[in-house]
Parts: structure tokens; C-alpha cells; sequence
């Protein structure tokens, strides 16, 4: 009798095996290891329940979908054999954005130690394809994906429902196909990112390569459409006239979604048939020819042609849908043996010149916390989560200044008008605080095994906090004023008084948020991996909502200050006064409360250390 | 605003000021029934420690006996659960700042700053120890000569260090400040021959010039090689203590007993025979 190999045995006890792992680690992670305290296992129950909020809200999501799914597809269902515009276009933005999320979340989220875990998986008895066949299915196991599976479903029974047998074939075959090819651009993303981050200095390279270019692309953009206007406005078509002569549109007659201008309502007629099949055709040249690749464009289309019974065509998108996952999975391979099954290579960064030897001190502070102070700096600048938050600031200032000043260019509104000017640098000092809570939020925990030295060599407590605050403040200060300046830059108005007053307001909202951050770092200490992009370098969920709580109330506040200042009074000098009076109060009051606190470090230092290390 | 202290006195210091039996008969660590609980787990189930000021000291003991943790509890990384400890004649929980001033400490898992060059770390050390510019550059460059610590390492961060730099670096960052009293665990654990020779004589003069070294380590040859006095803890507690040459000897004469034959006898440990593994062996 020949010997029969059994496939379907061993790949159901791989499965099997990883989801116990998984499940082991859940529970550990959640029962915790030795030299944990109470105050540690109520922080990790609260991640389990921030993580639970957020699976309700993703449930939410998926019926919320279903139901839009459902209704769109009963409006392409309907009986005049031509699809409604409306649900094609609604079909195409949901899963077009959707589709695009889930390829390119994987480069904010995913961190360097998917691939480490990977690689220990590689020293048991497992067939390297396996493992890279169950690193595949777990793509399905992303949020984003599981938003988007039911749809397909959905739409196939409504249509079955409706009698429309071909339309429903085409979607739950193209459904499909469509879903792997998205797992499968997901997983080709994520192990690129992998590939990336494998080596510190490529992946800071990669990062700041890609911040910096989607600012250059979106100013290109910009100019690219003015450009564009300017030249079109004179010989476009009549019939798209109302689309891009905006120069020539006048202000009742609005821009509707598909780019067509609505007529009155008493003018309104029904819709016939042809007109839709153009507004099908319309809607096409709206979208980036780029990306009708998209395997929800093939989809959609796919699913419109079979309903308006062009079934070549149908044919001929279904093929291309289907030879999209066959590239996908030969360059997700490719990735898989470059990065997994071949050793890691070491980028050994050189780092600049920043002496701590020749460091004296900071006034006012010893020695000591000036040390501490100064590693606070160097760890944060040369991570690649640092790098990325202190960019933070100039970046978002570039990407909304330059889109608004082309927006607002020419508005005779002054509110309008005023938007361009400095209050929108205060978005600068926003996004300062919140690029820099991750260190904030968690600073003693991300040290990592730094702080253990900190505990071991002749550091008072308050010397180790006071320095922290400083460093950090170093850096909120650093990343404002460069933010600022880019503004400035791009604005080129504004006096003196008005800039120095929004400079400084980054004053009092980091002291006013210091001691919390304080009181948060200690409760909820978390190990961190500021070279990913993963969870792995955020701090604790419940620590991170409570921040931004925080961060928002407090922003509301001083902002509320400086708008009633500068842009009802009109004072800008004594708006400057009054911040830092504020600044002087929030500094006494952050000083008085870290002595009080400071005695509270020490008894949290075991835990913190153990957090540490449980990563 | 903030007061500042000058060093502490260095070993070559205060080697010249005392001569060494006076020394010797002075404690440089002492506990008291030290208990430290993890939940139901004694990890160290109450041990009294005598180590002589001045000598060297192996602290030995088979995996997951509380060695680490004891280090822990007596470098002020761990609060001890019950008991009382005394180092350098000083009180842990009073004087937590001076101990630290007269201690260096090469942890289990290193305690280094990874996004810190080597070098950087020694000078956040040597920062904090309120040690001189000057002084910290000179220190360094001696360390790094001796501990054979390439120059090129000063350019790159410890997290691209190989796990034998980082423990050079952890050594070094523990002498920096010229202490007293040496932390070890596992010193020789990773490094290579040449250079752990160079860091036996380097210990060797440290205790010769009237330092006191703590150190555990598994490499038995080495630590009969180095150590003059030896306790030998198993399931946190102490099973034996006392000079290498009372251990080997008890009742003075007779042939000398290694270090393994002290420890395998202490332990209880008569071996167990590889054959009972049938499924591996047979």
C-alpha cells in the first residue's frame, strides 16, 4: 500500500500549538511574574479592558459596515439593470479608504520584534513554509481585514435575495479574491517594514525619508492643482465646466461629491439610465488612475460590469483580481526568506557629539540630575520614535499650512483669513506635547535597564526626577520652536509679541502636565521598544487615554487664554505677561508637588523594574 | 539650592590609612535573617552573611537559589521582605545615597543605558559620582585599555555592543568611581580568556590594595583561583560559609578538598546517574 502524506495533521498541530502560545502568553502576561504589586496587575487588567473597549467598537464597526453593505447592495440590486451612482460610489470610498488603512497601517504599527519572535519559531521542528503560511493567516486576524470580510458576504445575499444569481457570484468570488489579495498586501507590508527595521539606522533613514516625503508630495500636490486650475480654467469642456473651471462656478451652485454641479431643487428631474452609466464612467475619472489597481476598485467594478451584464469585462477584472494575491504571495515569500530566513545585519549608528563629560550643569540643578537630564535627551534623539516625535511638530505644521494658505488663498473672511497666521502655530506646541508623551507617560520604564543603573550609583530621588522633567522639557522646547519656526517660515507675518506668546505657551501646558505624567509613569511602567513603531513604543493604554485626557483639557485651557489675549483684547504683550505668570505658577506648583511625590519612587522602583523586564 | 558631597575615599585611600588586618576584622557585609518573599516563594529564606572587609568573596550556589536576588536585596535594588543588613558599617535604608558612593555593582543584567555609547555611560557614572572632567576621561581611557574595550566602541551605541562589550562596559561603569566594595554576578560570563585574565589580576590588585568583592559566578575553577572566603546558598538559604582554606580542610589536615568537592558536598548533590534517562541515553 503506497504511503499516503498526511498534510492536513501536521498543520493542524502547528495551529494548535502557536494558539496555545498565544494563549499562554495572554495569561502570563495578565498573572505576571514575581516582584509584581497589586498596583501592576490593576495596570495590566486595565489594558485588557481598554483592549476590550476597542474590540466592542471594532464589533460595532463590523455590524455598522454590514448594514451600509447591505443597503448599498440592495440599491445596486434595483431594477433598472444600471447602477445607482450613489452606491457605487459609496461601495468604492468605504473599502478604497478601508483597503488603504490596512496596507498601510503596518508602517505606523508594526515594530522589529514580530520578525525577532519569528526567527525563535525557526529553531523548532517546523517547516519554514509552514510557519510562513501561518504568518499569512494571521493576517486575517487584523482589525482593519475583519471590518471589511463580512462585506462581501452580505453584498451576495442581498443580490441572491434580489434574484441577481450572476451579480452574486461575481461578488463572493471577487469578495474573496479581493480579501486575500488585501491579507496578503498586508503581510508584504508588514514584512517590509520588518526588513526595514531589522537594522536601526536603515529604519530612522526609512522613517524620516517617509515623514519628509509626504510633506514634499503634499506641497507638490498643492502646487500641481493650482498649476492646474490656472491653466484649465480657460479651455475646459462644457460639460465639465462646473467641475474644474472653479473659477467660473458660482457660489449656489455647489460641487457635488461625484464632481457634478447640483441643480436647484424645484429643477430637478429623474435620473435616467444612461445618465447613470455615465456617472458610472464620470466617477472613474475622478478617482488616481493609480488607484484603480486597488483590489476594491477590480472589485467593484468587477461587480457593476456583471450587474450591467458586460460579462467580458467582468471576466477579464476577476482574472486580473485573482493574479493579484499569486504576485502578492511570491513577493511576500521573497520577503519572508530575506528577512526571516537569512541572518540580521547590525547597523552600527555613530552618534553625534553630545559630551556628557564636558557637561557641567544645568543653573540650578547639581551635577547629578544634569547627567540625568542629559541621557533623558540622548535616548530620546537617538531613537527612532524620538526622532520621529520631535519632527512631529515641523512636519504637521507643513502638511496643514501649506494646503490651508492654498485653500484660503484669495478669502476675504477674516476669521477665515486669520486661520493662516500665527493661532495656527499653536498646533505646533499640540502636537510638541503629544509627540513626547511616550517618553513623558513612561519615563522611567524607558530607560530600560538604564534605570536600573540610575537605582545603583548615587542618585537622590528628587536629582532623578528633576532631571527628567528638565530633559523633557529640553526636548518639548526643542520640538517647539523648530515646529514654530517652520511656521513662521511658511506664514512670514505676524509681530513679534504674537510668536513669543506662542512659543511660550508651551510653558505652562508642559508644567501643568509634569506631575501627572509623574504620578502616571510610576502606576503604569511599561517596556518599551523606541526603535519600532508598534505598541511596543506606546505607553501603557490606560496611561496614554488618561494623557490625552489631560493633554486636551489642558491644552483647551491655555489656548483659551492665549485666544482671548491676542485674538479678543488685542494685547499680545500682556498676553506674553500672562503666560508666563501662568508658567511661574505651574512650575511652583509642579516643584512643591514633585517633593511630596518624590518619596513615592522608591517604593515604585521594584515594580517599574519588573515591568521592565516582563518585555 | 542642592548640596553637593565630595567622593567617597578610594581603595588605594584607604589602604594607606589602615593596615589590612585591621581590616580583615571589620565587616563590609552583614545581614541578619535577610527574607526576601515573592508572593509565597522565599526567594532568600533568611540568611546572615558575614564578608570580611577586604576580602573576596564567592558567593555560590546552583541555579534559582537566591543568588541574584541576595545581590539584589544588598545593592538596593530589591527591598528585602524582613532582616537587617549592614554595608560598609553603614544602614541600607538610611544611608542608601553614601552606600552607593562606596559601591560599584555589576548587575545580572548590566543596568546600561543602550542608546549611550560606552563611553557615555562611564561618564554618566563618573557625573554622578561628581567625579572631574579630567578625571573621567583619564579613568576611562585606562578601563577601556584594560578591559581591551575597542576605541571604535566609544562611537557606537551599547545596544550594537556583543554581549562580552557589555559586560566589559557594566565592568567598567562599576570601577569608574574607585569604590570600596564590588557587586559581581557572573562577571566572567561571556568574555574571552585574554580578557578575562586581564580582569582576574585587575580584581586581584583591587583587593590587595584593601577592596572587598562580592561575586558570584558558576565557573568553579575560576572562583578557586580568586576567592579566599565562600558561602554556598541553596533554596535561599546558607549551607555553608567561611575561608576557602577551612572549607577544605575542617579539621586542618589532610588532603585538600577542591572547591567543586566543597560544593557538590554541601549541596547534597551525589549525582544523578545520565542512564535513568532510558529515552535519551539508551
Amino acid at each position: 500500500m503506497a504511503h499516503r502524506v498526511n498534510l492536513v495533521g501536521p498543520i493542524v498541530r502547528t495551529l494548535r500549538a502557536f494558539l496555545w502560545l498565544r494563549w499562554r502568553l495572554m495569561v502570563n502576561g495578565l498573572v505576571g511574574g514575581r516582584g509584581r504589586d497589586a498596583m501592576a496587575f490593576f495596570a495590566a487588567w486595565a489594558g485588557v479592558l481598554v483592549r476590550g473597549i476597542l474590540g466592542l467598537l471594532l464589533l460595532g464597526a463590523i455590524v455598522a459596515l454590514s448594514l451600509v453593505a447591505a443597503v448599498l447592495a440592495g440599491k445596486l440590486a434595483g431594477p433598472a439593470g444600471l447602477a445607482s451612482e450613489a452606491a457605487i460610489l459609496g461601495f468604492r470610498v468605504v473599502l478604497g479608504v478601508l483597503s488603504v488603512v490596512l496596507v498601510l497601517f503596518p508602517l505606523m504599527t508594526r515594530s522589529g520584534g514580530d520578525l525577532a519572535a519569528a526567527q525563535r519559531l525557526r529553531l523548532l521542528p517546523v517547516r519554514d513554509r509552514r510557519l510562513d503560511q501561518l504568518d499569512m493567516v494571521g493576517a486575517f486576524a487584523d482589525p482593519w481585514l475583519m471590518a471589511i470580510s463580512p462585506i462581501p458576504l452580505v453584498v451576495t445575499a442581498v443580490l441572491w435575495w434580489h434574484g441577481r444569481w450572476a451579480g452574486g457570484a461575481v461578488a463572493l468570488v471577487g469578495g474573496l479574491l479581493m480579501l486575500a489579495s488585501l491579507a496578503l498586501a498586508s503581510t508584504v507590508t508588514r514584512r517590509f517594514v520588518g526588513w526595514v527595521l531589522r537594522d536601526r539606522r536603515r529604519a530612522q533613514l526609512a522613517a524620516l525619508t517617509l515623514v519628509f516625503g509626504v510633506v514634499v508630495l503634499s506641497a507638490s500636490a498643492i502646487r500641481l492643482e493650482r498649476l492646474l486650475k490656472v491653466e484649465g480654467s480657460g479651455v475646459v469642456k462644457p460639460e465639465e465646466s462646473e467641475v474644474e473651471g472653479s473659477g467660473v462656478v458660482k457660489p449656489e451652485e455647489k460641487v457635488g461629491v461625484e464632481g457634478e454641479a447640483e441643480a436647484p431643487a424645484h429643477q430637478a428631474a429623474p435620473k435616467q439610465p444612461l445618465d447613470e452609466a455615465r456617472d458610472l464612467r464620470k466617477i472613474s475619472r475622478h478617482f488616481p488612475a493609480g488607484l484603480q489597481v486597488l483590489p476594491s476598485e477590480l472589485f467593484v467594478r468587477a461587480l457593476v460590469y456583471s450587474l450591467e451584464g458586460t460579462y467580458g469585462l467582468t471576466l477579464v477584472l476577476l482574472v486580473a483580481l485573482a493574479a493579484l494575491p499569486a504576485m502578492l504571495l511570491l513577493v511576500a515569500r521573497r520577503l519572508w526568506r530575506a528577512t526571516v530566513g537569512s541572518p540580521g545585519v547590525s547597523g552600527r549608528a555613530r552618534v553625534g557629539s553630545l559630551r556628557l563629560a564636558s557637561l557641567d550643569r544645568f543653573p540650578g540643578l547639581t551635577p547629578a540630575a544634569t547627567a540625568v537630564a542629559w541621557v533623558q535627551v540622548c535616548t530620546a534623539v537617538r531613537s527612532l520614535y524620538g526622532k520621529l516625535a520631535l519632527a512631529m511638530p515641523t512636519v504637521a505644521m507643513l502638511i496643514i499650512v501649506v494646503p490651508l494658505q492654498a485653500a484660503l488663498a484669495g478669502e476675504e473672511n477674516v476669521f477665515l483669513r486669520s486661520l493662516q497666521g500665527p493661532p495656527l502655530a499653536l498646533g505646533a506646541v499640540a502636537f510638541a506635547i503629544l509627540g513626547i508623551q511616550p517618553f513623558a507617560l513612561n519615563q522611567f520604564a524607558a530607560d530600560g535597564e538604564g534605570l536600573a543603573r540610575q537605582l545603583l550609583v548615587p542618585l537622590r530621588s528628587r536629582d532623578l526626577i528633576l532631571g527628567k522633567a528638565i530633559g523633557l522639557g529640553v526636548l518639548v522646547g526643542l520640538s517647539t520652536l523648530v515646529g514654530i519656526l517652520a511656521t513662521v517660515a511658511s506664514v512670514g507675518r505676524g509681530s513679534v509679541a504674537v510668536w513669543l506668546a506662542i512659543l511660550l505657551t508651551a510653558l505652562p501646558v508642559y508644567l501643568l502636565m509634569a506631575p501627572l505624567s509623574f504620578i502616571l509613569s510610576l502606576y503604569f511602567p511599561k517596556a518599551m521598544d523606541l526603535d519600532g513603531l508598534g505598541h511596543k513604543s506606546k505607553p501603557h493604554q490606560l496611561a496614554a487615554l488618561l494623557g490625552l485626557v489631560a493633554v486636551a483639557g489642558v491644552l483647551s485651557l491655555i489656548f483659551s487664554l492665549v485666544g482671548l489675549g491676542i485674538g479678543f483684547l488685542g494685547t499680545p504683550w500682556w498676553t506674553v505677561f500672562a503666560i508666563l505668570v501662568l508658567a511661574l505658577g505651574a512650575a511652583v506648583a509642579a516643584l512643591v508637588f514633585l517633593h511630596y511625590a518624590a518619596p513615592v519612587l522608591p517604593a515604585r522602583t521594584e515594580a517599574i523594574l519588573a515591568a521592565i523586564r516582563e518585555r | 539650592m542642592f548640596d553637593e558631597q565630595p567622593p567617597a575615599p578610594s581603595v588605594a585611600q584607604i589602604s594607606e590609612r589602615e593596615p589590612s588586618s585591621e581590616r580583615k576584622s571589620r565587616l563590609a557585609i552583614e545581614t541578619r535573617g535577610l527574607i526576601r518573599r515573592f508572593g509565597d516563594v522565599a526567594a532568600v529564606a533568611g540568611i546572615d552573611l558575614e564578608v570580611p572587609e577586604g576580602s573576596f568573596y564567592g558567593f555560590l550556589g546552583p541555579n534559582g537559589a537566591g543568588k541574584s536576588t541576595t545581590i539584589k536585596c544588598l545593592t538596593g535594588l530589591l527591598d528585602p521582605t524582613r532582616g537587617s543588613m549592614r554595608i560598609l558599617g553603614l544602614d541600607p535604608v538610611a544611608d542608601g545615597v553614601e552606600i552607593k558612593r562606596r559601591v560599584g555593582v555589576v548587575p545580572e543584567d548590566l543596568a546600561l543605558f543602550e542608546r549611550l555609547t560606552g563611553e557615555e555611560n562611564l561618564a554618566f557614572v563618573g557625573k554622578v559620582h561628581g567625579l572631574s572632567r579630567q578625571l573621567i576621561e583619564q579613568r576611562t581611557a585606562d578601563l577601556f585599555t584594560v578591559l581591551q574595550l575597542e576605541r571604535s566602541a566609544a562611537s557606537s551605541l551599547v545596544a550594537d555592543y556583543s554581549h562580552g562589550m557589555r559586560k566589559k562596559v557594566a565592568l567598567a561603569a562599576a570601577l569608574i568611581s574607585a569604590p570600596r566594595l564590588l557587586f559581581l554576578d557572573e562577571p566572567f560570563e561571556g568574555i574571552d580568556a585574554v580578557t578575562s585574565h586581564q580582569i582576574k589580576v585587575l580584581l586581584q590588585d583591587f583587593v590587595t590594595r584593601g577592596g572587598t568583592i562580592f561575586l558570584t559566578s558558576h565557573v568553579l575553577d575560576i572562583v578557586e583561583r580568586l576567592v579566599d572566603h565562600v558561602a554556598i546558598i541553596q533554596h535561599g538559604r546558607l549551607v555553608a560559609q567561611g575561608p576557602v582554606d577551612g572549607l577544605s580542610t575542617p579539621d586542618g589536615e589532610g588532603e585538600r578538598r577542591s572547591l567543586e568537592d566543597i560544593f557538590l558536598d554541601a549541596l547534597g548533590a551525589e549525582g544523578h546517574d545520565p542512564n535513568r534517562i532510558e529515552w535519551l541515553t539508551g
